[in-house]
């Protein structure tokens, strides 16, 4: 394993092949930022297989593998994608999605046949097809890694020059008309950079594959934050290390196509965004759900003790409770010990009593239950016997400030629709 | 004789984890032109689809003629808003019209001459006979409600559920449909109706439900529009409402507690 | 003068063509052509591991392990979208891109570069040499091997057209109307996918992964520029599909070129047409409008 690492970082030819993978990792996941906001990831998709015709255009120019003229072509031809999706979803009843699969398919079909006169001709380089469907980092150049970088560089200062603009077009495309901003060519450059991005993607991960460079990264970095800055960072960082990893992950077998594991290192990623991510990644919900449960579990124990406190009955066992309210036997004694801890309630020998302080708690969410009634009747014209339902929910939400403003609303009221006594 | 067309009791919704439609609970007497009223965003579109069983609901429950939706769907029409619908979408009138006869267990059957009489005399009843053989997307906004409304007399129910039939459509399809909800009305059936706007047709309506993402107010036409009840329906969101539906949406709170019971 | 090899090669590039042609004027008219063109691409790992199981492909198993992971498919793109909120396009993205770098890797993991499970093959298929592998029995030709797998598929899916062809027609056109009365739409959507995933699965020997979309998509939206009835429709769609066949098909070995691109890019030239016509007609019915005004 160590020398495996080692040789990567002191390899020359390994080390050019990492620089390549970053430098479009990281540059797939900027741009994949605005197609992901613009929700416009699928035409990326299309672009890629719009590519192999351009490639194979450019090729037939230049008569050799010579990267910009197939970078040209590849712009080309993906720019008159990008217009064709467009042109069809405008001026016809197909929808985009009908345009963007007829746009990929035919646009790869006529880059195939292409291709098949190509490899008749005299050039053999035509067996790089198979690195061009699946990517072969591999087979990068020093030359390609010169284009590459400079392609990123222009991109991003592109990005970054264009950056307030770019961001009203994906939060808000309408206002951003009405300020003067002239949002067509504000589109065309994005489409460009795509195009640009894709071009040079394709190296990478080949054609079926740089949709997930553009998607995935950027899907991932939404769940981690709302500001596009920070976004296109974690994009792009998340775009890097995948490329890395995939390259890493490639040699595990001789001549394994870079694509797939750069892929497969972005779904990584993805997974664990999808768990680990805070406020929308799974466990944070989860703990959400749990700490509702919790509160609610025992706010209610307290509500309960309080009640039964009204009744006369200070000390109470489990079975005086349950008596009074059904819960959950299975944590019902987790949450007495939590309350006991917190100080809410005094324990002896399996009965239980309300200290000073659960009182006071106890007071305030039955305030809070009692008030929020009151407000159900009279602001809301709910009928007295279909109050008690949502105020058990809503009790546990009423914060101090809330309460506050329903004093105030209310007139500072004494008893509730039930005429029972509100506690202060 | 049921007792009530639809019920609904402690009906809430939420959409995106905030609550729409918040402890809804009204009854709604048979044999009447109903209409269900209130601002963009009160939550009327939705309600009707909770009632449909379109969308999941938060908390409580529905009843169409005393019974679970299941048990009745061939008695109840529902007709959804026209932009719901690609209308370049290959077919005729006709063709949308006998869809109304299409039935879950039946899918696979050829339509039998009688559901192909029933189509035409829906077609008839509102007057687009001349274009039965027309392509869907030729026809104006009127008349494409119409088509809608067609498709639901095919079906032959017993209660209508429209949502929005009104919007966009000219004077003379708005005439039409009015005649037939009285007709309707007059036979007997029940026409539950969303409608965005209280001044074009409240007239025809027997019985107003008001919404605002909760109850309003509800009973006979001229007892609920109240100069009252209109402020409370139209004049904007009460603000602690507000505040307490972000607090839910932010804490991922549920509508109902587990194992809670409402009597 | 047809021989009988371009014969057999023809009947089973027209067998797929109309199945295609079939599910794919739904999927244009449901606008979920992208999830089938996912589903396209998803189904490789299901056809490696059935390979992997069975060893060869004459069995049952490529069949269950494309209708499995195409309804897989289907429900991670449901799942990701309707439950954890991600927006539509990045749903289908992801699913299909990393159900195909698996199917990749597997190859690549575990075949060797074995010739029946080439990545070139999986993508471009070769429909020009399946007339090698004829069956023959008792010195009579019995068509193909390929042929012979299409078969069922192709009436397979035209009797689901056929006979569910209400359920897909109000389905397509009105979901929520449909759901409404009842009708499991979600079921139909699934059957409907599996079928999708068959078709792909079947045709990828013979036409590859990336042009069975094209014969999913073009011939179906050309029909639909030019014609406004669902039946009439699917037959032009069948119709057009065996022009690009035959067409397309002379024209590969004219310019020897592969047979499945050809017959892409003459259906394409049929949809080019298409519009034409379409924006023709449409200029021409503007000014009978304004005449009639």
């Amino acid at each position: 394993m160590m020398e495996v690492l080692t040789y990567f970082f002191t390899d020359p030819i390994a080390q050019k092949v990492i620089l390549g993978v970053a430098v479009i990792g990281g540059i797939s996941g900027v741009v994949g930022t605005f197609s992901f906001l613009r929700k416009k990831t699928l035409i990326a998709d299309a672009i890629s297989h719009s590519v192999l015709p351009g490639v194979c255009i450019g090729f037939m120019f230049a008569g050799t593998k010579d990267p910009l003229s197939l970078m040209i072509g590849a712009l080309v031809i993906g720019w008159f994608s990008v217009w064709s999706i467009d042109y069809i979803s405008r001026a016809t009843k197909l929808s985009e999605d009908t345009a963007i699969a007829l746009v990929s398919t035919l646009f790869f079909a006529k880059g195939s046949v292409l291709l098949s006169i190509i490899s008749k001709s005299q050039n053999a380089e035509q067996s790089g097809l198979k690195n061009f469907l699946f990517g072969k980092a591999a087979t990068m150049t020093s030359v390609d890694i010169q284009v590459f970088i400079i392609a990123s560089l222009v991109i991003l200062s592109l990005v970054i020059l264009f950056f307030k603009p770019f961001q009203l077009l994906c939060f808000n495309s309408e206002f951003a008309k009405t300020i003067g901003i002239k949002t067509k060519r504000i589109e065309f450059l994005l489409s460009s950079l795509t195009v640009l991005t894709v071009a040079i993607g394709i190296q990478a991960v080949g054609v079926v594959l740089m949709s997930a460079l553009l998607i995935a990264p950027a899907a991932s970095a939404r769940y981690w934050t709302n500001k596009l800055p920070l976004m296109l960072v974690i994009a792009a960082i998340f775009g890097i290390i995948s490329g890395i990893l995939g390259v890493v992950f490639s040699t595990v077998k001789d001549n394994m196509p870079t694509g797939p594991w750069i892929v497969f290192s972005l779904f990584l990623f993805t997974l664990i965004t999808l768990i680990f991510a805070p406020q929308k990644g799974w466990l944070s919900i989860r703990k959400r759900t749990k700490t509702n449960s919790r509160k609610i579990g025992e706010e209610n124990i307290l509500k309960t003790m309080y009640q039964l406190k009204e009744q006369g009955l200070e000390i109470v066992s489990f079975r005086d409770f349950l008596e009074k309210r059904a819960m959950d036997t299975s944590i019902l004694y987790l949450f007495f010990k939590k309350l006991v801890k917190s100080g809410f309630l005094i324990e002896n020998e399996n009965h239980f009593s309300l200290t000073k302080i659960g009182e006071t708690e106890a007071a305030r969410i039955i305030r809070s239950h009692r008030l929020w009634e009151l407000y159900l009747t009279k602001r809301m014209n709910f009928k007295d016997d279909h109050i008690h339902g949502t105020a058990e929910t809503i009790e546990h939400l009423i914060t101090p400030e809330i309460e506050k403003e329903l004093l105030k609303e209310l007139d500072f009221p004494t008893s509730d629709p039930h005429n029972k006594d509100i506690p202060y | 004789m049921e007792k009530n067309s639809i019920e609904v009791h402690n009906l809430s919704v939420a959409y995106n984890r905030i609550p729409v439609l918040w402890d809804i609970d009204f009854e709604l007497p048979m044999g009447q032109i109903i209409g269900i009223v209130g601002p963009n965003g009160s939550g009327k579109s939705t309600l009707l689809k909770a009632i449909m069983g379109l969308v999941p609901l938060s908390s409580g429950f529905s009843k169409l003629f005393d019974k679970n939706l299941d048990l009745v769907r061939d008695r109840v029409a529902y007709v959804p808003q026209r932009e719901s619908v690609d209308w370049n979408f290959p077919a005729t009138v006709e063709d949308v019209v006998r869809m109304g006869r299409y039935k879950p267990g039946k899918l696979f059957n050829r339509l039998s001459s009688i559901d192909k009489q029933l189509a035409s005399e829906a077609i008839d009843k509102v007057k687009l006979t001349p274009y039965k053989d027309r392509q869907i997307s030729q026809l104006s906004g009127g008349q494409q409600q119409r088509v809608f409304l067609a498709r639901a007399l095919a079906q032959g129910a017993d209660m209508y559920v429209m949502d929005e039939p009104f919007v966009g459509v000219d004077v003379a399809t708005e005439k039409t449909i009015l005649e037939l909800l009285i007709s309707m009305k007059n036979e007997g059936k029940t026409v539950v109706i969303v409608h965005h706007d209280l001044q074009t047709v409240s007239d025809s309506f027997d019985y107003l439900v008001l919404l605002n993402t909760r109850l309003i107010a509800h009973g006979p036409t001229k007892d609920i529009l109240t100069e009252e009840n209109l402020q409370a329906t139209y004049g904007g969101q009460l603000n602690l409402l507000s505040k307490m539906q972000n607090i839910i949406k932010d804490k991922d709170f549920p509508m109902r507690e587990k194992g809670f019971e409402d009597k | 003068m047809i021989g009988i090899n371009d014969f057999l090669t023809l009947i089973t590039a027209l067998l797929i063509a109309w199945s295609c042609s079939l599910l794919g004027c739904f999927l244009v008219l449901r606008k979920v052509v992208m999830v089938g063109d996912a589903i396209s691409h998803s189904v490789l790992p299901g056809i490696v591991i059935a390979y992997l199981v069975s060893s060869n492909f004459n069995s049952g198993f490529i069949l269950i392990g494309a209708a499995v992971f195409g309804v897989f498919t289907t429900f991670i793109i449901d799942f990701l979208h309707k439950k954890l909120k991600l927006q539509e396009d990045a749903s289908i993205g992801i699913t299909f891109t990393w159900l195909f770098a698996l199917g990749v890797i597997l190859i690549a993991l575990f075949t060797d570069g074995n010739a029946d499970l080439d990545q070139d093959c999986v993508l471009f298929g070769e429909l020009g040499i399946t007339f090698l592998d004829k069956i023959i029995i008792d010195g009579r030709l019995y068509g193909t091997r390929s042929m012979w797998m299409i078969l069922p598929v192709f009436i397979l899916v035209l009797l689901f057209v056929v006979f569910g062809f209400k359920g897909l027609q109000i389905i397509s056109f009105h979901e929520e109307f449909a759901q409404s009365k009842g009708i499991n739409v979600s079921f139909w959507h699934y059957v409907f996918m599996a079928l999708v995933s068959i078709t792909t699965v079947m045709s990828f020997e013979s036409v590859g992964a990336i042009l069975v979309v094209g014969l999913l998509v073009i011939p179906p939206a050309t029909a639909y520029l030019l014609n406004d009835k669902l039946i009439p429709m699917l037959w032009i769609s069948c119709l057009f599909s065996s022009i690009a066949c035959v067409t397309g098909y002379y024209a590969s070995i004219y310019f020897d070129v592969s047979v499945s691109s050809m017959i892409i890019v003459v259906a394409g030239c049929f949809f080019l047409l298409a519009i034409l016509y379409s924006k023709l007609s449409r200029k021409k019915m503007e000014i009978i409008d304004e005449k009639a005004f």
